[in-house]
């Protein structure tokens, strides 16, 4: 009896969790093609994350940055392009969901490691030209891959004498 | 030892702060709170002795009857030989390349030991967790941390407008100056009272602030090489 129960119980919760998990991912706007627009149409990062040479925070584009290559109508007959020029002809902004986060007491500046230290994006954001639909999770989480001690080892080894490990540099 | 990290450890930021020039009015103090968000505290905490300030302005009174009274502005003085950092179990302050008196927030456990070993009694420490007025939370500035409850904090020479400048010098490729870099209470002062600037460098205002017969350092006998200066009040006849 007691193990019919467990069994069905099993079942049960199997069926279940990978449904709320699945209703957990975040599910993006527009599921957009970074390996269309990065790797095919060779369109640079910071084309669209116009903040990572200029400021702290990367940002996510508006939909302005789109416009300036969609406003013209589609350019191929993509459904999700569709939704694009409907964002882009209405009156809603386009409400990226943000994936990427550094702790509340981590000041990173996308400025200084893009612009000034010369990183390339994928150092720390992975491999995002390979994608094709939009990633649910961070390519490279903040919390496991990407701890002090990389910050540091990539500061050591990086021969830029700017990048220092002194604490206040990055802990606000 | 590459030539900028050189040029970094060669720096030593520092404040000469001249009382003759000094009012006392506190726009130091109303600069240092918005720009460091520095919270306010509640009449009850005030009374016990719980105000958190970075930079307070001490009154002297004159000994003489009607003599004028002196305004004496206390800050971090960021020693070069600092007794806070020496007795920090846990390395959340140091003192950082450039001289400045680091505190790493996140670090701080708050056993309150830098307190009691600073004798300028600059430091201070977090009773609550931060609080503000609706309309001012909303108005904090998002370089620096808000400091959450149980940890010491302290002036930095606005050490996050040092980060700004080096990523703006870093961009175009030359170093710091000393004009890229202000602290708020140096920038507000409408009396002109602090200079800031590179102490190692013989050319700079404060260097040669420092070298004049004026200036003295504050508890100058313990030997904690302080490295904001004062310059001494000149005879005042009434």
């Amino acid at each position: 009896m007691s193990t019919h129960f467990v069994f069905l119980a099993t079942c049960l919760l199997g069926a279940v969790l990978p449904t709320s998990l699945h209703a957990a991912s975040p599910q993006q706007p527009i599921a957009y093609n970074h390996n269309l627009h990065v790797s095919e149409l060779e369109i640079p990062c910071t084309e669209c994350h116009i903040g990572a040479e200029s400021a702290d925070h990367a940002t996510l584009p508006p939909k302005e940055i789109c416009a300036t290559c969609h406003e013209d109508g589609p350019i191929g007959e993509s459904d999700e392009e569709a939704k694009l020029i409907e964002f882009i002809e209405g009156p809603d902004p386009i409400e990226w969901i943000r994936l990427t986060r550094v702790s509340e007491h981590v000041h990173f500046s996308h400025r200084r490691h893009v612009k000034a230290g010369q990183l390339l994006c994928e150092r720390c954001h992975g491999q995002m030209a390979e994608h094709e639909v939009p990633i649910t999770r961070p390519a490279i989480s903040f919390r496991r891959e990407i701890g002090m001690q990389r910050c540091i080892a990539c500061h050591k080894e990086s021969g830029n004498a700017r990048a220092t490990v002194d604490c206040v540099l990055c802990h606000r | 030892m590459s030539e900028t990290t050189s040029q970094l450890r060669e720096r030593r930021w520092g404040m000469v702060i001249d009382l003759d020039r000094c009012t006392g009015c506190g726009a130091c103090v109303a600069a240092c709170k918005a720009e460091n968000n520095v919270p306010e505290v509640s009449r009850r905490d005030a009374f016990s002795g719980r105000v958190m300030n970075w930079i307070r302005v001490a009154h002297s009174e004159s000994q003489e009857r009607h003599g004028p009274s002196a305004a004496y502005p206390i800050l971090c003085l960021h020693c070069d030989d600092p007794p806070c950092t020496k007795v920090c179990p846990v390395h959340a302050t140091y003192v950082g390349v450039d001289g400045i008196v680091g505190q790493t927030y996140p670090r701080c456990i708050g056993c309150r030991y830098c307190m009691g070993a600073c004798p300028y009694t600059v430091k201070v420490f977090n009773w609550h967790e931060p609080q503000w007025e609706s309309e001012l939370r909303a108005h904090t500035n998002p370089d620096v941390s808000l400091r959450p409850k149980g940890v010491v904090e302290k002036c930095t020479f606005c050490s996050h407008r040092l980060q700004t400048a080096r990523d703006d010098a870093a961009c175009e490729s030359r170093d710091v100056e000393e004009s890229d870099y202000q602290p708020a209470c140096v920038e507000v002062c409408p009396a002109r009272a602090m200079t800031f600037g590179d102490l190692r460098d013989p050319n700079s205002d404060v260097s040669s602030m420092a070298r004049s017969p004026r200036s003295h350092r504050m508890l100058e006998e313990l030997g904690t090489e302080p490295s904001v200066i004062y310059l001494k009040e000149r005879e005042r006849r009434v």
